[in-house]
């Protein structure tokens, strides 16, 4: 059987990435501006992605006790 | 500048290298020493996804959409994060039920349905051939990319040749390594290990080129990202566009998180070439770091192709390398568009291929009675047969499609309109797998009506842009019918072509797909397979699907004429391992045996056409399908008492547990009841046995003096007073426990009730030369409570102080009355030994005095007062400690709340 916290924890990581990499949050993103003049959507769509990586490792490698 | 032949040169060797790699993991396999047993290896196979259209079409896009590009890639990210239960679930299915494809697993949850499999064939067959097309425009143009300057064919011929050339090559390949086995749900290691390793080599080849522009033809990402931004026709670094923006943004996700997990492809290697679950929980991570890897570069190099002014936008990975005269550079690029596309087409086709063989082209032969099948002694050659020629069709297919039009499309618009056809399966699949009302009907309904509104949508549009229809039909609807417009179906305006064809499209299928599953109707056979699929945790190893007759040599005849004499041979020899004895060709084969045969069968040809052949063979009697819900039911009602069972047994677990805490917390309550009848006993026998003493002594002696006599008689008649105070505080104590206690509770002023227990203690204190002081604050000090028992608490306390503090003249007590906290506080403190920390609760308890501590000598008094203190203060909200006084000894505090707090609480 699927161990029901990791499973739960893997749709927590899901639903948080779904949110974050889309609207409303890039619509936040889109208005912002960095000072070089480049938006900060490329940026953060990286980093948010690389966040969920990192998430989703630690939940398969995570295991209590 | 590069030639034609070096072209071809570095194409064949690494051609070559990949029948090599195919071959020894093969040979390995067959040495029993499996390479591909790694998540590793596992996950880089799932890497097939990026085709030629990430490694060309991403950077094109990138270059005219900014970051159009990445929902492509963040979808399967998303997608990964359910390998854990989704695809688990479809993996352990698949190898519960020897299942060959995603025609197959549909087909054989719908109730076997074999019309059902030949249409999810036909719909991956139709969203493959563009694909495959697309792989190929995507070498040949490469090919034409670096040849182009050398004076040698560049276009039109030439170009296509190459994919003539690469098509063939790969036909090749793909018949070599992906049709060795008549079982189809055997592992195809040579070719797993061929698609990791071209998984290395594309990323490899894009990180290469991505660094080499961004670092070497640029000053990094943020100079590349300025430069772009300063562009006037540079593309867009933002979602933007509006909420439409967003809504495409995430609808391409969506269809490209559904892709990924129901491309027939990508069940190929997630599912059926899977060989261990285990392995899904390191590409549930791993690929997504894979993608992110790949994709790092894509809008650098795209910013970078514009801003160099490039033409050719899909072409950049190979014309930037070029432009600036790293012809080696751009040999890696091209080698690792190669292995993308060659990758893709690999497992495209191994994967149709059974599709074809399994649910389209043998259903079919079995059927027409003319070619007298079923009497043929080996038919397992003609399997294979099938499904080579199928390869071959369709790469012939994909060429001509790419011939035909595939010039008119760029790689990405090929891509997504594939996309949203083979989604269309995802609905079935879901429902099939975690709903088990979904039934055949709904499943069929939903895929048809999916697929042509996806038609009408997509794909009679896109013609219409090649010049093949009529492009006013886009514009204006048929027959200038605007509501039928297929890119604003009914009025459906600002999404995307494709977004807009998703939202029908999947939206018209799942609603078909639940509303019959609710209010349609299902075979036994439906019923039953539903069970087994949605249930599979509980339900393996469930057989006994056939009750009737068949002989040993019926079945072992059907297994040789499809699987061949040697895979028959493995079969009987797996039955005898599980029996332990060899039946004759005579017996009668039991049921697990014909279930073994069904199951290797449709391992070759597919769950339809095994359960119609093996039902050729057996006669009598076959178990009803109502006989079979009913031995799951069965198994379901055991499988329901066991986890009662199991439920009993931890809630008796509990109440023992609990039984025991009671047990103990009775013996401790035991242990006390001793102590405190021991210590009452105690308490009454010492004044007793005084007055009993002094009784006798006055008895027995009727001589003695008038002095000595009046001695006694005052110790008989304090004794007895010291008696009845202990009757009376274990009187009070027992009425307050058990809530007995009337309480006379009026509104009253503690400086009062000070005054009073002063005045009462007032003749010990003179006796014991105690010096009493007193602070009390001027301010009214109204509380609720019983007075009586309030003048008790003080009276106990001051009689306490007055009981610990020196003999000698030298004793203080201290009475202070103030607030703190907003309560009433009041302290009454001694220059006595005080109390040690650790029986500062203790002194609280029943009869627990601080003796044989500090204390030099048995302490007066029953042990009981601050026990009944501590129940009076707290009745009335109050609460009682003992600390450290300034005058050196204790200092016994409480508080109680003011009488309008009190009325408050009293009220809520």
């Amino acid at each position: 059987m699927v161990d029901p916290r990791r499973r739960n924890r893997q749709l927590a990581v899901f639903l948080v990435s779904l949110i974050l990499l889309n609207f409303p949050a890039l619509a936040i993103v889109d208005g912002i501006i960095l000072p070089s003049g480049v938006p900060l959507t490329p940026y953060y769509l990286l980093l948010v992605w690389i966040g969920t990586i990192a998430l989703t490792a630690l939940t398969v490698v995570w295991r209590r006790g | 500048m590069l030639t034609a032949g070096a072209v071809l040169l570095a194409s064949l060797l690494y051609l070559g290298l990949l029948f090599a790699i195919a071959s020894w993991g093969d040979r390995r396999s067959d040495q029993g020493r499996s390479v591909i047993r790694s998540p590793y290896i596992y996950t880089l196979s799932l890497g097939v996804y990026c085709t030629a259209w990430t490694f060309y079409g991403s950077v094109g896009l990138a270059s005219s959409q900014g970051l159009d590009f990445l929902p492509i890639y963040l979808g399967p990210t998303l997608a990964a994060l359910l390998f854990g239960f989704l695809v688990r679930k479809i993996v352990r299915i698949t190898k519960a039920y020897g299942i060959t494809s995603i025609a197959d697993f549909i087909a054989a949850r719908y109730g076997k349905s074999a019309l059902l499999a030949g249409l999810v064939t036909v719909v991956a067959i139709l969203g493959a051939i563009p694909y495959i097309a697309l792989q190929l425009k995507a070498v040949a143009a490469s090919v034409t990319a670096l040849v182009g300057s050398s004076g040698l064919p560049v276009a039109g011929a030439g170009g296509t040749d190459t994919a003539l050339f690469v098509m063939l090559l790969l036909a090749l390949f793909s018949v070599l390594f992906g049709t060795r086995h008549i079982d189809a749900t055997e592992h195809h290691e040579g070719m797993v290990l061929a698609i990791a390793f071209e998984s290395v080599v594309k990323l490899a080849a894009f990180l290469i080129v991505g660094a080499y522009v961004t670092w070497v033809m640029f000053d990094g990402f943020g100079d590349i990202l300025a430069r772009a931004v300063e562009l006037p026709d540079g593309p867009p670094l933002t979602i933007g566009g509006g909420t439409a923006g967003y809504a495409d943004w995430f609808l391409t996700t969506l269809l490209a998180g559904l892709a990924f997990l129901f491309l027939d492809r990508q069940f190929q290697v997630a599912v059926i070439e899977n060989v261990d679950e285990a392995h899904l929980r390191t590409a549930s991570w791993l690929l997504p770091s894979y993608l992110f890897a790949i994709n790092l570069f894509v809008l650098p190099i795209a910013l970078a192709g514009v801003v160099r002014g490039l033409a050719e936008r899909d072409l950049y990975v190979l014309l930037l390398p070029i432009a600036s005269g790293q012809e080696w550079l751009a040999v890696i690029a091209y080698l690792g568009g190669l292995s993308a596309a060659t990758a893709m087409i690999i497992v495209a086709t191994v994967a149709l291929s059974t599709m074809i063989s399994n649910d389209l082209v043998m259903p079919v032969l079995l059927r027409l009675h003319l070619l007298r099948l079923t009497r043929r002694r080996d038919l397992s050659g003609l399997i294979l047969m099938i499904r080579r020629a199928g390869i071959v069709v369709l790469l012939l297919l994909g060429y001509l499609f790419f011939r035909l039009v595939g010039e008119s499309f760029s790689l990405v618009s090929i891509g997504l309109i594939a996309f949203c056809g083979v989604a269309q399966v995802a609905p079935l699949i879901v429902a099939g797998i975690y709903w088990k009302q979904a039934n055949l009907m709904g499943a069929m309904l939903g895929l048809l009506a999916g697929v042509l509104v996806w038609g009408y949508t997509l794909v009679l549009p896109a013609m219409a842009e090649a010049g093949v229809i009529d492009a006013g039909f886009v514009a204006h609807g048929p027959f200038g019918f605007r509501l039928l417009r297929p890119h604003a179906l009914f009025g459906l305006e600002g999404l995307g072509p494709v977004s807009h064809a998703v939202v029908w499209s999947l939206g018209v299928n799942t609603l078909l797909v639940v509303l019959c599953g609710l209010l349609g109707w299902q075979g036994h056979l439906e019923r039953l397979q539903a069970v087994l699929f949605v249930d599979v945790e509980q339900r393996e190893g469930i057989g006994r699907l056939w009750r009737g007759e068949a002989k040993v040599a019926a079945l072992r005849g059907l297994l040789i004429r499809f699987l061949g004499q040697h895979r028959a041979d493995a079969v009987f020899a797996m039955d005898f391992r599980r029996r332990g004895e060899v039946l004759s060709p005579d017996e009668t084969a039991d049921a697990a045996l014909v279930q073994l045969a069904e199951r290797q069968l449709a391992r070759a040809i597919g769950s339809a056409s095994a359960r119609v052949m093996i039902a050729s063979v057996v006669h009598g009697e076959v178990i009803g399908p109502d006989d079979l819900i009913q031995i799951l039911d069965e198994t379901s009602q055991v499988i329901e008492h066991s986890q009662q069972l199991e439920q009993k047994s931890r809630e008796l677990e509990r109440a023992t547990a609990e039984l025991r805490d009671a047990n103990e917390r009775l013996r401790q309550l035991d242990q006390l009841k001793d102590d405190f009848l021991a210590t009452v006993s105690h308490e009454l026998r010492t004044p007793l046995t005084s007055i009993r003493s002094f009784s006798e002594i006055l008895l027995d002696n009727p001589d003695l003096g008038q002095e000595e006599r009046d001695h006694f008689l005052e110790i008989i008649v304090r004794e007895s007073d010291r008696l009845t105070r202990l009757i009376n505080d274990f009187l009070d104590l027992s009425k307050i426990e058990s809530g007995r206690m009337e309480w006379h509770v009026c509104e009253c002023g503690l400086r009062e009730i000070v005054a009073d227990a002063v005045a009462a203690t007032h003749g010990l204190f003179v006796e014991k030369r105690i010096r009493l002081t007193q602070s009390l604050a001027e301010a009214p000090s109204q509380v609720r409570c019983d007075k009586d028992r309030m003048i008790q608490v003080m009276i106990n306390l001051l009689s306490n102080a007055s009981k610990f503090v020196p003999a000698d003249g030298t004793g203080h007590v201290h009475i202070a009355l103030g607030q703190k906290d907003g309560l009433y506080l009041v302290r009454v403190e001694d220059n006595g030994p005080g109390v040690p920390e650790p029986y500062r609760e203790a002194i609280f308890e029943k009869f627990r005095q601080v003796s044989g501590s500090t204390l030099k000598g048995k302490p007066q008094g029953t042990g009981l007062g601050l026990a009944i203190c501590r129940q009076i203060v707290e009745h009335f909200g109050g609460r009682i400690w003992v600390e450290d006084a300034a005058l050196g000894g204790a200092a016994i505090c409480f508080t109680l709340p003011a009488a309008a707090v009190a009325v408050e609480r009293a009220a809520a």
